[in-house]
């Protein structure tokens, strides 16, 4: 069954492939701190949008909070830290998989309070003209200045802890408002647990690092960070 | 669960139809849809192979790429998958159904090339990432998509039949018609965009 | 001599998506803008010179039996390559193609003349074909893109062409509108072609 040719094809195709995958590596190893940079960058500006009065943020450990969530998921929690370093809010980014087509991500400022300064879509593959207006001001900025457990109605929202669902994507509209009453839930517990005292020293010397590292990277490449800082001003 | 197992399945068949809305199959939908008998056969193998494909690019990213940190090798190795997978179905039935295979084996090797395939394979992986039973979910939105294909395929060959037969202006004639008439079926799917929950 | 015809070929004689109508999903779901219709065109120009030449420079060593498989792992290098790129250099590029990079790999213009032309040409011609073909992609794709623009959003590139006056008509940067602007293309074709073999008859 198996004679020389089969043999001398599977060699050839193995070769082709194996170049391939040799090539396809060595790419990798150029463009994958570009792309791990850009992502960073980007959330980093996402967090600067929704908690704009911060100077810079520390991602914290959230693991010892029990969340009962079905259908979401905290992807990421940082405290945002102002001039002297003190806690002047929270950032948190969830996915909450029960939007329309898929998982929708939702990045959530809030001030130390726990109200809500500004919600902002990161990703969703909602429907265009529907769901997807999810991401335009009229119904994202409805979440500005609440705090608590909301809900979704249709029709106008009349109530103080109540979100006017987009007309025509209830769903769409559940699954964003799903995923910030899981940030706010989470800060409630954390809070109840106490950021500990480690946490906060670790903050510091975070943040130095991080201080550190953008010094590096102005001097690498100063292009990039001047075009961030513009955008950074453009804020809204 | 089986709400939001439901609601994958009626977008992906009716409110992002892949066809119409989401443009993935434009060739075979062009190409394969002048009668109403070869749409549905091509319909049909389309279906089986995208749930096959679904679960098992599901299955490779899970246990082979993501462990091995080799994302990057993503389309390299679902589209390896898909054409292994539709060269194993085609030998497949052919030994063991060869009924099945004399309906739908013409239409086979070109769905190697059909985007479909590796669209819902990829649209899987970024779709349903976050969160547990993505593989059921995966499972469903593949066969579920392939659902809409097939009716959509279908649908636009009742079209084209009817088309065959009509006096159009001679410049129209061919493709520019059948393009137009897509056009119309589409506008038709967006009205499912407005079901409501 | 040869190498400008088989450019020029590709450009316009045998384009490969109003003539050919090859690569039809890209061509209708990525020509909701202009500036997207030529990031494809481009992405997929440098996929089909790479893949040509490559698959020109090996057509004697990859045996037939295996050769779409060899072809396909060849052309979805490429793309991942090119995938890779636009992701660390271009992301917002990346993020508006999205799906469609990886896609590229099912192309059918890239497969058909890797079949049709680089496995019996050499090198410099096919790298020459993977350019017209891919020139000629892109500028369908620009066309299209153009009067879909235009008339959906009221813009080019990004640049607002009418004042606030300007009500445009969204179904044609939406689906329906996709397939529409194709069937009218397709349908000026025809009919200049057909003024053309009138006269020729006439003469």
């Amino acid at each position: 069954m198996i004679n020389k040719e089969t043999i001398s094809l599977a060699l050839k195709l193995f070769i082709i492939t194996a170049l391939s995958a040799l090539i396809l590596a060595f790419v990798n190893k150029i463009t994958a701190p570009v792309i791990e940079r850009n992502s960073i960058e980007s959330f980093n500006k996402s967090q600067a949008e929704v908690l704009p009065e911060a100077v810079s943020f520390t991602k914290t450990d959230f693991s010892d909070v029990a969340l009962d969530l079905e259908g979401v998921k905290i992807d990421s929690l940082s405290i945002g830290l102002g001039n002297d370093n003190n806690c002047i809010g929270y950032v948190a980014s969830t996915v909450c998989s029960e939007g329309y087509g898929g998982d929708v991500k939702v990045m959530v400022g809030l001030t130390p309070d726990l109200k809500i300064l500004k919600a902002k879509i990161l990703s969703a593959s909602e429907t265009p003209g529907l769901g997807a207006k999810a991401s335009e001001p009229k119904f994202i900025d409805q979440y500005k200045g609440k705090s608590g457990i909301l809900s979704v109605i249709k029709g106008t929202a009349s109530n103080e802890n109540e979100i006017a669902a987009i007309s025509g994507a209830t769903i769409t509209s559940n699954a964003v408002t799903k995923a910030v009453n899981a940030t706010t839930s989470l800060l409630q517990k954390k809070m109840e647990n106490g950021f500990n005292a480690k946490e906060i020293s670790e903050t510091n010397e975070i943040k130095d690092k991080i201080i550190e590292e953008t010094e590096k990277q102005i001097s690498e490449n100063p292009d990039t960070m001047t075009n961030n800082s513009e955008n950074k001003g453009e804020g809204n | 669960m089986l709400k939001e197992l439901l609601i994958i399945s009626l977008s992906a068949i009716l409110i992002e139809n892949f066809v119409l809305v989401k443009f993935l199959g434009i060739c075979p939908f062009l190409g394969v849809s002048k009668k109403v008998n070869t749409a549905m056969g091509m319909g049909f193998a389309v279906i089986f192979v995208m749930a096959c494909a679904s679960a098992l690019t599901w299955l490779v990213q899970q246990y082979i790429l993501v462990p091995f940190n080799i994302e990057y090798l993503q389309t390299i190795a679902f589209i390896l998958v898909i054409a292994v997978l539709v060269q194993f179905v085609e030998m497949f039935l052919q030994k063991n159904i060869p009924v099945l295979y004399k309906s739908l084996g013409i239409y086979l090797p070109l769905i190697t090339t059909n985007c479909a395939v590796l669209g819902v394979a990829i649209l899987n992986i970024t779709k349903f990432s976050a969160v547990s039973g993505s593989f059921i979910k995966s499972l469903v939105y593949g066969t579920m998509a392939g659902v809409g294909f097939t009716l959509a395929i279908v649908l636009f060959a009742g079209v084209r039949e009817r088309l065959e037969s009509s006096d159009i202006p001679k410049f129209l004639k061919g493709m520019p018609i059948t393009l137009i008439a897509a056009s119309l079926l589409s506008i038709a799917f967006m009205g499912f965009s407005g079901l409501k929950f | 001599m040869r190498g400008l015809k088989v450019f020029l070929n590709g450009l316009l004689k045998e384009n490969p998506s109003l003539v050919l109508l090859l690569g039809m999903c890209p061509t209708l779901a990525v020509t909701t803008g202009v500036s997207n219709a030529i990031g494809m065109g481009l992405s997929a120009t440098a996929v089909l010179i790479c893949s040509n030449f490559v698959i020109s420079l090996l057509r004697k060593f990859i045996p037939s039996k295996i050769r779409i498989a060899g072809y396909i792992v060849i052309i979805a290098s490429f793309v991942t390559v090119v995938q890779m790129f636009l992701q660390a250099y271009v992301p917002s590029l990346y993020d508006s193609l999205g799906l469609f990079i990886p896609l590229i790999v099912v192309n059918c213009i890239i497969l058909g003349r890797a079949e049709a032309f680089a496995s019996k040409n050499n090198i410099f011609l096919s790298a020459l074909d993977g350019l017209g073909m891919g020139l000629g992609f892109t500028l369908s794709l620009t066309l299209i893109a153009t009067i879909r623009e235009i008339l959906g959003n009221g813009t080019w590139l990004g640049i607002s062409l009418f004042g606030e006056g300007f009500q445009p008509a969204s179904i044609m940067i939406l689906a329906p509108g996709a397939f529409l602007t194709l069937g009218c293309i397709l349908a000026v074709i025809n009919l200049i072609s057909a003024k053309r073999n009138g006269g020729n008859k006439n003469a």
